[in-house]
């Protein structure tokens, strides 16, 4: 379906990320051969989550639509920070992961805690070769997917009962848009979000329920002094755009400055500690559907 | 519809509701905790006034009801063996929620359980099948006056040669094949705290 100016929502996609990855180029070179997730450190929140927490309010909305009998396929389901609390509550999961550092934290997370129903296929998604299962749950990885119709279509065949996807508004990979433009001085090219990726879901006929999450998105923990604010604002800002490789020196120099320099503007202190003016970290949405059947 | 809504309400004994008589836009509501608006912002040009005005009157929360494919659009193919060119389709869901989203507004979006907002209701014969579409035919781009006679002869030449086409039987009647009456979708929000 085109709409007025000729282009498809799937097409609109596509270009949003087309142009992320050729800034990113660009201002922060080719991302190195190999895992990139491998220097995410241990105790980094996506590597390390117990299992057995108590589930915060918005995973107890993820948690309400899956069902005991459950076969979830968790696609880029890193170290199982969503998806092994839910393994508490269904038969198996089946984490889709192509980050060698992100399966052995998945591994680890489960032995942890004990649970034993989980499996870890090595893959990207959709090219990957997946057993077809109940649920298919994708939480915040779809914001660099180019390819974004085969991506969701293959998600339907996963989850013959209900898909669910998480992303967050403002999308995480562009949280920091306001310090990447002092930093690179231009503007930062976003990745797509919820209105794009909504749009390329109608586009296909699919008509989703879409909730805003109940608990507002907490995306960095306060610091508790001004050096520890500005090393915690420089180990994140790779995560823009997701170039998490090495900054360069030149790279991190001109961003110390910058947070050394601009300190006040950019950083607001509370009771907890330092916290970043400069992003607004906004809600996250779940959009989900039961695929229709096929047949 | 004023009258209707009077004449309801003291029929089901409703003492506590009460029309305020104008156009959304150039009326002066009183502030309430809820504003809704159910299958109303199909042909409403300045969407974004309209909204905004109903951010002003609901304090609590905002519900607007619309349904895919809108219903001034439900008979889009029968509009176009009728009138010789593709519907001109109403704005929807699409356009409504790209625009809510375009104000920084990030409402929850239901499909609501039962199906479409108005079911189709089988017709017993192929007479009152062909009688309740020339009578609905204005409802598509609420055009809801009277067919104008030549109109009304061409939609019962087009109704009655391609009857098999465009109507279904089932054991209820006939039902046409043409709308597709898709799923209500209820779009809310709560103001900014």
């Amino acid at each position: 379906m085109t709409t007025p100016d000729g282009y498809t929502a799937a097409d609109r996609y596509a270009a949003r990320v087309d142009a992320v990855l050729a800034q990113r180029n660009r201002l922060r070179g080719p991302p190195p051969p190999g895992d990139r997730r491998a220097g995410c450190p241990a105790d980094h929140p996506l590597m390390r989550a117990d299992p057995r927490r108590r589930l915060d309010p918005n995973l107890a909305v993820v948690a309400s639509y899956i069902e005991a009998d459950d076969v979830l396929i968790d696609v880029g389901g890193g170290a199982g920070r969503i998806s092994l609390p839910l393994a508490l509550r269904c038969r198996e999961v089946i984490n889709v992961e192509p980050s060698p550092t992100m399966a052995l934290g998945f591994r680890r997370n489960a032995a942890g805690a004990g649970i034993t129903n989980t499996r870890i296929i090595d893959g990207e998604w959709p090219t990957v070769d997946s057993p077809a299962g109940s649920v298919a749950l994708v939480n915040h990885v779809t914001y660099m997917t180019r390819e974004i119709v085969p991506f969701i279509k293959k998600l339907e065949q996963a989850g013959r009962r209900r898909v669910l996807i998480t992303v967050n508004s403002v999308p995480g990979p562009s949280f920091q848009r306001v310090l990447y433009q002092l930093v690179h001085g231009e503007a930062e090219e976003i990745v797509p979000g919820h209105v794009e990726l909504i749009n390329v879901i109608w586009e296909l006929g699919i008509l989703p329920d879409i909730r805003v999450l109940p608990q507002p998105t907490v995306p960095f923990t306060p610091a508790p002094g001004r050096d520890a604010a500005i090393a915690g604002a420089i180990a994140r800002f790779p995560g823009e755009q997701w170039g998490w490789w090495d900054l360069g020196s030149d790279l991190e120099d001109r961003l110390r400055s910058i947070l050394e320099e601009r300190f006040d503007e950019l950083f607001i202190a509370g009771t907890d500690g330092f916290i970043p003016r400069y992003v607004a970290p906004g809600r996250e949405i779940l959009i989900t559907w039961e695929p229709a059947v096929e047949g | 519809m004023g009258a209707g809504f009077k004449s309801n309400a003291a029929l089901g004994g409703v003492g506590n509701a009460r029309v305020v008589e104008g156009d959304w836009i150039q009326v002066d509501p009183p502030l309430g905790t809820i504003a809704l608006v159910n299958h109303v912002t199909y042909l409403t040009r300045e969407i974004v006034p309209f909204i905004r005005k109903l951010e002003r009157v609901g304090a609590r929360r905002f519900l607007i009801t619309v349904n895919d494919p809108p219903p001034p659009s439900w008979q889009r193919v029968l509009f176009q063996l009728v009138h010789g060119e593709a519907e001109v389709v109403v704005p929807g869901h699409v356009e409504l929620v790209n625009v809510l989203w375009e104000l920084g507004i990030l409402p929850d979006f239901r499909v609501l359980p039962l199906h479409a907002a108005r079911p189709l209701v089988p017709a017993p014969t192929r007479e009152a099948a062909i009688a309740a579409r020339v009578a609905g035919f204005g409802g598509d781009q609420w055009a809801l006056w009277p067919l104008k006679p030549d109109l009304e002869q061409r939609l019962r030449a087009v109704l009655e040669s391609r009857f098999g086409d465009l109507f279904t039987s089932g054991p209820e009647g006939f039902v046409p094949r043409f709308i597709t009456p898709g799923r209500e979708i209820l779009i809310t929000w709560e103001p900014e705290p």
